[in-house]
């Protein structure tokens, strides 16, 4: 076998094709660490925003659209009265009665972005129980409380969305007075309105939705409920299920993340390539003679294989550098709320697969390119 | 070899068997199960259309009246005695239109939701404790999606002019043709 320094030495005999090598490895395994953590993101917040024991009462045909359901007001005293596996709280039985609408909301600077509002009353905190008040009050008439990342979503400083601000909802303002988190759900990006005052500014007189927590994960007796009442036009589905089919939704947005992904990689890969056939191709008289020394072609090709593996995994090394700054911690909106890019081991094991593979997978047509002369004709190449 | 086919045919034969014996024992369970017992033998007389059953019938009257599995998607509950039912004269299943290949021709969503909802009622097969009976009316007698069906009950407490419940004493299940 050939000394590791070897291969160590040749890195730098040419510092700008290894600078080359190192930066289109680096941009490949940025690129895909990217769309993991997006793809992972996306699917991490819609997985964690519903819970198994809440149970959602859509108008029969929304199923896959809150906003666009419509269900009677009295639904929600009737399934309180016919659910018997609702929990309860002190004597609460834990169903809120909702309006989920999408709507633009304007602040205070006059920056005007689409968002998700929910009107509801305070039963909605017996239901949704990732929901934490960090500061302030349950919005009363004339108030509204805003997510912890719904600063995010606005497209503004968290600064504009302060107690006592005002957002704007058409022509008619209302005061911000409180500030909630939900971690890791899409509530975090919402804007909870009263629900009385959110039904008049949207001229409804139906909800959008009942939903309701029960005591088991066991949605059997909702499901009765909307086929006992089918007056009232009902389907039962459960919330961790609901956003389950939202995320199918969105697949061909992570499709196009893979697909922009792999165009720039491919291009990457191709220059790469490019660069290693000329660097091996001057290096066949060299192969040559160091066979004709003694070392064999599987010494030699390892040798290459070690000298690819350096300068793609430094690549690599440069893009987990690259994506803890510029990736980690970042908040994407998107169209129902906000998501957190996150480097988990699976995101970084992507991107330590994706530097070996190229290091490795890579080098093979260059390397093979370089080893597969016959001796007389590599020590007569120039 | 000869050992690799005889184990070959062994497998094939066990596995045979196991299949029949699920084919023989869902049968079982939809002639001998819970609800076996609602199962009428032949039609009852004089089953009244379900659109007038509306309009007429008042809680605590004992009513016949016949219908199709038609009115909702889904119209049958798994795991459960209850199933919605419609009028076939009000209502048009979707299959029952040219050219139409709706999956769910059950839910008759090209027809009006206001005549729709005066067209459906709810049956459902109810314990000693006047819950529905914990198995599917799916299979009972040959109910599925589409059939019809003449059932006799009992039009349930609460039932309103805006919604029907019965409660199913015995349904009969008429032959496709």
């Amino acid at each position: 076998m050939l000394p590791f320094t070897y291969a160590l030495r040749n890195l730098f005999r040419d510092p700008s094709r290894l600078a080359q090598t190192v930066g289109g490895s680096a941009l490949v395994v940025l690129l895909l660490i990217a769309a993991v953590a997006l793809n992972q993101g996306m699917d991490s917040v819609l997985a964690t925003s519903g819970s198994p024991r809440n149970v959602i009462l859509v108008g029969k045909g929304s199923e896959e659209s809150i906003e666009r359901s419509e269900v009677e007001i009295g639904a929600e005293s009737a399934a309180a009265t016919s659910i018997a596996s609702i929990e309860s709280r002190l004597g609460v039985s834990a169903i809120s009665g909702e309006i989920v609408y999408q709507a633009p909301i304007r602040t205070e600077s006059g920056r005007e972005e689409p968002s998700l509002l929910r009107g509801v009353l305070e039963k909605a905190l017996l239901v949704h129980t990732s929901v934490r008040l960090l500061e302030g009050n349950f919005p009363g008439p004339g108030e509204v409380m805003v997510g912890h990342l719904a600063h995010r979503k606005l497209g503004v400083d968290e600064e504009e969305l302060k107690i006592g601000k005002k957002l704007f909802f058409g022509e008619t303002s209302v005061t911000i007075s409180g500030r909630f988190e939900a971690p890791g759900t899409v509530q975090e990006s919402e804007i909870w309105f009263d629900r009385n005052d959110l039904a008049s500014l949207t001229q409804r007189d139906s909800l959008s939705a009942v939903i309701i927590r029960l005591k088991e994960p066991d949605i059997e007796e909702a499901e009765l409920f909307t086929f006992q009442r089918n007056d009232l036009e009902l389907s039962a589905i459960r919330e961790d299920q609901y956003y389950e089919k939202l995320s199918i939704f969105y697949k061909p947005i992570k499709m196009m993340t893979w697909v922009t992904a792999a165009l720039v990689g491919a291009g990457a890969i191709f220059g790469g390539l490019n660069t290693l056939y000329a660097a091996f191709a001057a290096r066949i008289k060299e192969m040559g003679t160091l066979q004709s020394i003694g070392y064999t072609r599987t010494a030699l090709f390892i040798s290459l294989i070690q000298e690819s593996l350096l300068a793609t995994l430094t690549g690599t090394l440069v893009a987990f550098v690259l994506a803890y700054f510029l990736l980690d911690g970042r908040t994407v909106p998107f169209s129902i709320g906000t998501f957190t890019l996150a480097l988990t081991p699976t995101v970084i094991m992507s991107g330590l697969a994706t530097g070996i593979l190229l290091g490795s997978i890579g080098t093979l047509p260059p390397a093979l390119r370089c080893l597969l002369p016959s001796l007389p004709k590599a020590l007569r190449s120039s | 070899m000869k050992k690799t086919i005889l184990l070959t045919l062994g497998l094939a034969l066990t596995l045979a068997s196991c299949s029949e014996d699920k084919e023989t024992s869902t049968t079982e369970n939809n002639d001998k199960g819970p609800l076996a017992g609602i199962v009428l033998s032949s039609a009852p007389d004089k089953p009244l259309d379900i659109a007038v059953l509306r309009k007429t019938a008042k809680p605590g009257e004992t009513v016949t009246f016949i219908g199709e599995v038609i009115g909702s998607d889904p119209v049958l509950m798994d795991g459960r005695a209850i199933m919605i039912m419609g009028d076939p004269k009000k209502l048009t299943a979707c299959n029952k239109k040219p050219d139409d290949e709706c999956e769910r021709p059950w839910d008759v969503c090209c027809d009006d939701p206001d005549v729709i909802t005066a067209s459906i009622l709810t049956v459902q097969v109810v314990d000693d404790a006047g819950k529905p009976v914990k198995a599917g009316l799916r299979g009972v007698g040959g109910v599925k999606e589409l059939s019809t069906v003449t059932v006799t009950g009992e039009v349930a407490k609460g039932s309103n002019e805006f919604n029907m419940l019965i409660n199913a004493t015995g349904i009969f299940v008429h032959p496709q043709s």
